[in-house]
């Protein structure tokens, strides 16, 4: 058991990294999107019940429902693949750390930690002729890359107001970084602009969710208490001689030279507040409906909104910002019967269908303006999954797996995405002040 | 429960598959929206000034005496430390035998050559500080004269045929044991000088100073003695002694005229005549946009007819301007920056010097402007070299290549 343990702690030690695909240099990049397989599993935005029968771990109206407090780890991996350019990337992090405490059946506090967005991107530009200056001939290729991200500490709390009535809140605290390059790579050299920003904000989310005989609905609205902002600090540029990406003074034999201007002599860095990064609204809802006792049909739509005027100083300004979203999804759950003790019984079985499209803008150079496309980003997918529960206090592990594609007008061609989580929920009777023997 | 074991392994085993499957493949996209653009800049704009300073020749590698290519060095100069001298006070000492010896890679030294060493008492130079004009004026008539070397030649035996190694020129130094090995005078220096005799004509000699090597061929002091170890009425044990001192400091003396002005458009640079030049190129902190690195910043000179093939030439950016019309000094009044200097030769009847570094200081720096810069004559070039380039010359140019965000 003490090498199981070890085993996992390297495993989260060793990767957490973050996600490749395009739309990671949108904006404040790729926002995460599921938490946990299960909510995964039926493509749920996290309203309705997935986990258990009656449960969601991203809806604290539902954490009541729960008999014992649980720990649930979730880890995911992606791969994604851009058929016409021939690129293929793959990436794994940690998901979520969620603890949940139920409270009388009545109350539930949670406190979760997981990714908020992903930045890791490598953009190349390679179409660029080559330019005489001095009668030396100069080739030159453009490349950004970024890597970091944002992060979420969510702290969340419910309560029942009356019968079949309950209220939950969710105060989503966003903190993290990202370090941006910005490259002009001439004959082989590249120019690079180096930047970081330190980001923090807060948002938060209001769940009810409400009891009618023939189905359960659900709500919920976001709203940024502090829109999200970032110190940024731009680090004068160089010369990365030895192509090793960062401003250093190391010889390297492969790209022989040394950066220039040397890195003690440049002037320090531009440290700069960014306020308007983002600024999240949204409304989702979501309704659940039990066939045959444990079979659970459920549909849900999402509408988020950035209202931030996406500061122009901000180093990816030049590409495009997810505006708008809308998200649909069909999901059905099997859930396990607690009172059986036949083995299948202890699973659940998950799918979901999910459809989602993206309101994008981009930067205009002749306008110097943000102007809005009006060709939509589509993704549709569906999603499968699985998951067992073992003793008697409900523990649990769960799989799924989904597929899609990305359609990006005038952008990219197609882009296919595979992903697979892999959670496991611990419960346990914690907080229970135990009779003295 | 082994399904529970089963399950949670498949689980972990998943986590590794996907986390040795991540991949970072570079996405091709239109990046033309990045503002960051190569530029160029031609300055053509270039004038300059020569200078003439007293010859800086005290740590060349080599010592001159005599007449060549219009250079005259009425005498070179020796001092020997006061430290090693104190052993010969010993009464057990005795002195047998005490030889100045100079080395030179001159073959075809006469050796009734007029070459005159003189002694002196007196601290008369410093190596490091004292002006040529300063060295012209000692008077060397109270100097203690100790005539006209011996000569002989080093050959390499070690082949069949031998090999010319170089010619050294010894004075016997026997009469100045007393005020050489007295160390109870501590303002006592032991100077001494070469030169040829009066109305010796087109008489040239050049010798290896200290700076030429680690020892072997250095001007030194080769005292040869007894020291008695033990004694009884019978025996004498007496072990026979060498001791080698090497000369502190050595220079040799140039008589400097002063240049005849030249044309606007021509600046010189040498050692041996100290010709020193400044060169003003109109680039300041806004002559590129904020932000910009310079790949290349190269500035091309072309040279006179007359001018030599290769030099070695230094460029460093003046640390503050001079109010000053003078064109001759004892000392350079143009500081050195300390930082972004360069180096280059020429060739191929052209100087092409890098700025780079310089000018990129200039860009990031606040506090550094640009005064001019100073162009002279590397160490290594022979002290009768010099070399003239023409600013007038349509092509000379600085050519800047920066990349700007």
């Amino acid at each position: 058991m003490f090498l199981l343990k070890k085993i996992i702690q390297i495993y989260f030690l060793v990767s957490f990294v973050l996600a490749q695909g395009p739309t990671n240099s949108f904006g404040i990049g790729s926002i995460q999107k599921w938490n946990s397989p299960s909510q995964s599993g039926i493509g749920s935005i996290g309203l309705v019940p997935s986990f258990q029968n009656n449960v969601s771990l991203l809806n604290p109206v539902t954490w009541s429902n729960l008999k014992f407090t649980h720990l649930s780890v979730s880890y995911n991996g992606l791969e994604s693949k851009i058929a016409k350019n021939n690129v293929t990337n793959g990436f794994s992090n940690l998901q979520s750390v969620q603890l949940i405490i139920p409270v009388k059946n009545k109350y539930a506090v949670g406190l979760a930690l997981h990714p908020f967005s992903y930045q890791q991107i490598v953009l190349s530009d390679t179409g660029y002729s080559d330019i005489l200056a001095f009668d030396d001939t100069l080739t030159f290729d453009k490349r950004y890359d970024q890597s970091g991200g944002i992060n979420a500490l969510d702290l969340s709390f419910a309560s029942s107001l009356f019968k079949g009535n309950r209220i939950g809140v969710t105060f989503q605290l966003l903190f993290g970084s990202s370090r941006q390059n910005k490259s002009l790579i001439i004959n082989q050299i590249p120019y690079t602009q180096t930047s970081r920003l330190n980001y923090s904000g807060v948002t938060s989310t209001v769940f009810v969710s409400q009891k009618m005989d023939f189905a359960d609905f659900y709500f919920n609205t976001s709203f940024s208490i502090k829109p999200l902002a970032a110190i940024y600090t731009k680090l004068y540029p160089f010369d990365d001689t030895n192509n090793n990406g960062y401003h250093d003074f190391t010889y390297n034999y492969l790209s022989p030279g040394y950066d220039f201007p040397h890195p003690d002599d440049i002037p320090e860095p531009d440290e700069s507040r960014l306020t308007d990064i983002y600024d999240r609204s949204s409304l989702g809802m979501g309704i659940a409906k039990k066939i045959f006792s444990r079979i659970q049909i459920s549909g849900e739509l999402q509408n988020n909104k950035d209202r931030a005027s996406f500061n122009t100083f901000l180093p990816n300004n030049f590409n495009h910002r997810i505006k708008n979203d809308n998200h649909y999804s069909l999901g059905l759950a099997w859930f396990p019967d607690d009172l059986s003790f036949r083995f299948i019984d202890n699973f659940t079985f998950r799918s979901g269908l999910v459809f989602s499209s993206f309101t994008y803008d981009e930067y205009e150079n002749s306008s110097q303006s943000r102007i809005v496309n009006k060709n939509d980003i589509t993704q549709l997918g569906y999603t499968i999954g699985f998951g067992y529960k073992f003793k008697a206090v409900g523990n649990q592990i769960d799989f799924s797996y989904y597929s899609g594609a990305r359609d990006y007008p005038n952008m990219y061609s197609d882009e296919r995405f595979r992903e697979f989580h892999v959670g496991i929920s611990i419960a346990d009777i914690w907080f229970i002040k135990r009779r003295q023997r | 429960m082994y399904f529970t074991r089963f399950i949670s392994f498949l689980g972990l085993s998943s986590i590794l598959f996907f986390n040795v499957n991540c991949s970072e493949e570079p996405i091709e996209t239109d990046l033309s929206n990045i503002n960051q653009s190569l530029d160029t800049l031609s300055l053509n704009d270039i004038s300059g000034f020569t200078y003439q300073i007293s010859p800086e020749i005290g740590s060349y590698q080599s010592l001159y005496v005599g007449e060549k290519n219009y250079f005259s060095f009425p005498f070179s100069l020796f001092k020997f430390s006061s430290d090693g001298w104190e052993t010969f006070l010993d009464s057990t000492v005795t002195i047998d035998s005490m030889f100045l010896k100079l080395y030179s890679r001159d073959s075809l030294i006469s050796d009734d050559i007029d070459l005159v060493l003189h002694f002196s008492e007196d601290s008369v130079f410093s190596e490091s500080d004292s002006y040529m004009s300063q060295l012209k004026e000692i008077d060397r008539s109270q100097w203690t004269n100790l005539g006209t070397p011996n000569n002989k030649i080093v050959s390499d035996t070690s082949d069949t045929v031998s090999h010319f190694q170089e010619t050294i020129l010894s004075w016997d130094l026997l009469s100045l044991v007393d005020p050489l090995t007295d160390t109870t005078n501590l303002d006592l220096s032991r100077t001494f000088s070469i030169s040829f005799l009066e109305n010796t004509d087109n008489s040239f000699i050049e010798l290896y100073s200290r700076e030429f090597s680690a020892g072997s061929v250095d001007p030194k002091i080769e005292v040869y003695y007894r020291s008695i170890l033990s004694s009884s009425d019978s025996v004498s044990l007496i072990d026979t002694l060498t001791r080698i001192i090497y000369v502190a400091e050595d220079l040799s003396v140039i008589d400097n005229p002063e240049f005849n002005q030249i044309s606007n458009n021509t600046i010189m640079i040498g050692r041996g005549r100290g010709y020193r030049s400044i060169i003003n190129i109109p680039f300041d902190s806004l002559s590129l946009p904020p932000l910009s690195v310079i790949r290349y910043a190269i500035l091309t000179l072309y040279q006179d007819n007359d001018s030599l093939g290769s030099f070695s030439i230094r460029m460093d950016p003046l640390k503050q301007a001079v109010d000053s019309l003078e064109l001759f000094f004892e000392s350079d009044p143009y500081d050195n920056s300390g930082a972004y200097y360069s180096s280059s030769n020429t060739s191929e009847g052209k100087l092409q010097i890098s700025l780079k570094s310089y000018f990129q200081s200039l860009l990031m720096v606040d506090s550094l402007i640009n005064v001019g810069m100073k162009f002279s004559s590397s160490i290594n070039n022979s002290l009768f070299d010099s070399v003239r380039f023409d600013l007038g010359n349509e092509k000379t140019r600085v050519d800047i290549l920066y990349v700007s965000p």
